[in-house]
C-alpha cells in the first residue's frame, strides 16, 4: 500500500513539475496593456530624437509640422474610426502613404526606422491580408505607434509636453 | 565616443563597487552586464546565446545569496520567471550603449534581453528606460529630456504619482524633495525603483559622481543596482574623468572592462553604421 502511495505521490510530483515548466515557456507573450504604452513611449522618443538628427533643422521643423497635420487628417481619424474603415485603410497607413511627398521624405525615414517597434508585434502580412476582424491588441499597438509618432513630432516642434526641452536642444544644435 | 563606452562600463562597475555592502568589489549587476556587453559585440545569434551564457554564469555562482531567486532560476533554467529584481535594470544598459545610433533597436534589444529573464512587463518597460538612459548618456541628450521622457516608461505607479514625480524631477532638489522622492520610490517594485532613483540622481546630482550614487543608493529599494545604473550613465555621459580616481584605482579587472568597452564600441559602429 505504502509503495502505491509513494508511486502516486511521485506521479503527482511529475505532473506538477510538468505544469510548472509548461507555465514558464520561453515564448513570453507580452501583456498588451503594458506593451502598447511601451510602443507609444518608444516611438515618441525615437521620432523626437530621430528628427533632432536631421541635419537641416529649419527644413526638418517645417516637414515635422506638415507631417503632423498629415497624421491628424489622414491617419488618426481612420485609426479611431469604425472597424471597416480601419481595415480598409490599414495598408495605406502601415506603408505611411500619408507622408508620400518629397518634402516629407526625412520624416518618413524617421518613422520607417521606428516601425520595427510596431511590426514585431503584428501578424505577418497583416496589411495585405486584413479582411476580417482585427484582434483588439493589434489595433491597440497600431494606434499606440501613431499616437507615439504624433507625440514625438509635437515634442520636436516644441508644442508637446516635452516641447521646451526639444526647443532648447534644437537651439543648441543650430549654434 | 569610445571613451564614453569605456567610461559607461567602468562607471557601472565603480558605482556597483561603491555600495558599502559589496565590500569593495563589484557584484552580479556588473558581472552580468559585462557578459551581455561581450555577447552583444561578438558575432553570432545574440538572443539564442544569451540563455546559455546566463546558465554558465549561474552554475559558477551557485552560492551567490545576493541575487534574486527568480532571476537565478531564470538563468539556471533558461526560462523567464516572475522577477522584479532591480539588478535587471543594470543588465539592460549595454543594449542602450550598443544601439545608441538606433533607438528602436535599443528598445527592442533591451526588452528582448530582459524578457528572457522575467515575464513581468512593468519590469521590462523599466529596463527599456534604463537602456535609454545609457543611450541618452552616450548621445549627450540634455538631462531635462531624460527626466520627463523616461518616466513615461515606468508603469508600476498610477498617473497622479507619475505626474508628481515628474514635477519633483523638474525642480532643483532640496532635501525635502529627496525625502519625498524617496517615499515615491519605495512604493514601486525594485526594478522601477532603481530606474527612478537613478534618474533622479543623474538629473540633479550629475556634477558629483560620489554624491549622485549616494543619493541613488539612499532612494532605491535595490541600492547596488541603482548605484551601478547611475555610475554607468555618468561614466558614459562625461567619460572616465567623471569617476573618482580612488574608485578607478580599486577596480578589479579594469583592463578587461576597458577592453570590453572598446570592443562594444567598435561592434556598435559595425552593427549600426551611419
Amino acid at each position: 500500500m505504502q509503495k502505491y502511495c509513494l508511486g502516486a505521490a511521485g506521479l503527482l510530483g511529475v505532473l506538477l513539475l510538468t505544469v510548472f515548466l509548461s507555465s514558464c515557456d520561453n515564448s513570453t507573450k507580452p501583456d498588451p496593456n503594458q506593451l502598447a504604452p511601451l510602443i507609444k513611449s518608444g516611438t515618441s522618443v525615437a521620432v523626437s530624437l530621430g528628427m533632432v538628427a536631421v541635419p537641416n533643422s529649419e527644413e526638418a521643423l517645417k516637414a515635422a509640422k506638415e507631417a503632423l497635420s498629415a497624421l491628424d487628417q489622414n491617419v488618426l481619424p481612420i485609426l479611431k474610426g469604425d472597424e471597416q474603415g480601419f481595415i480598409n485603410g490599414l495598408r495605406k497607413i502601415l506603408t505611411l502613404e500619408a507622408l508620400n511627398n518629397p518634402e516629407l521624405d526625412k520624416v518618413k525615414l524617421v518613422l520607417e526606422t521606428a516601425m520595427p517597434l510596431l511590426k514585431k508585434y503584428l501578424p505577418a502580412n497583416l496589411a495585405d491580408n486584413a479582411v476580417g476582424k482585427i484582434k483588439p491588441e493589434v489595433k491597440l499597438y497600431i494606434v499606440a505607434f501613431f499616437e507615439g509618432a504624433r507625440e514625438g513630432l509635437q515634442n520636436y516642434i516644441g508644442d508637446g509636453l516635452r516641447g521646451s526641452y526639444y526647443q532648447d536642444l534644437r537651439g543648441k544644435l543650430a549654434k | 565616443m569610445k571613451e564614453k563606452f569605456q567610461g559607461g562600463l567602468l562607471g557601472l562597475a565603480a558605482g556597483d563597487m561603491f555600495y558599502p555592502k559589496n565590500n569593495g568589489k563589484y557584484s552580479e549587476e556588473t558581472q552580468i552586464a559585462l557578459e551581455i556587453a561581450t555577447l552583444l559585440h561578438q558575432d553570432g545569434n545574440y538572443e539564442e546565446n544569451l540563455p546559455k551564457v546566463l546558465k554558465v554564469w549561474a552554475e559558477s555562482h551557485k552560492d551567490n545569496k545576493d541575487i534574486d531567486l527568480m532571476t537565478f532560476f531564470a538563468f539556471e533554467n533558461g526560462h523567464p520567471m516572475d522577477s522584479t529584481s532591480g539588478s535587471l535594470a543594470a543588465f539592460a544598459v549595454p543594449a542602450g550603449f550598443y544601439h545608441f545610433r538606433n533607438i528602436p533597436k535599443a528598445i527592442d534589444c533591451a526588452r528582448t534581453t530582459i524578457a528572457q529573464i522575467t515575464v513581468d512587463s512593468s519590469c521590462q518597460c523599466s529596463c527599456v528606460a534604463a537602456a535609454l538612459m545609457g543611450l541618452y548618456a552616450v548621445m549627450d541628450v540634455p538631462f531635462g529630456v531624460w527626466a520627463s521622457e523616461l518616466m513615461s516608461f515606468v508603469r508600476g505607479i498610477d498617473n497622479d504619482l507619475v505626474d508628481s514625480i515628474k514635477t519633483t524631477m523638474d525642480m532643483s532638489a532640496s532635501s525635502e524633495d529627496i525625502e519625498s522622492f524617496g517615499k515615491f520610490s519605495k512604493q514601486l517594485n525594485p526594478c522601477e525603483s532603481v530606474v527612478c532613483s537613478s534618474l533622479f540622481a543623474c538629473v540633479h546630482f550629475h556634477k558629483n559622481f560620489g554624491i549622485a550614487i549616494e543619493v541613488a543608493s539612499e532612494l532605491s529599494k535595490d541600492p547596488d543596482a541603482a548605484t551601478a545604473l547611475t555610475g554607468a550613465c555618468l561614466g558614459a555621459k562625461f567619460g572616465m574623468k567623471a569617476i573618482p580616481e580612488d574608485l578607478i584605482v580599486r577596480l578589479e579587472n579594469k583592463e578587461d572592462i576597458l577592453n570590453i568597452g572598446e570592443k562594444l564600441f567598435y561592434g556598435s559602429m559595425k552593427a549600426n553604421p551611419v
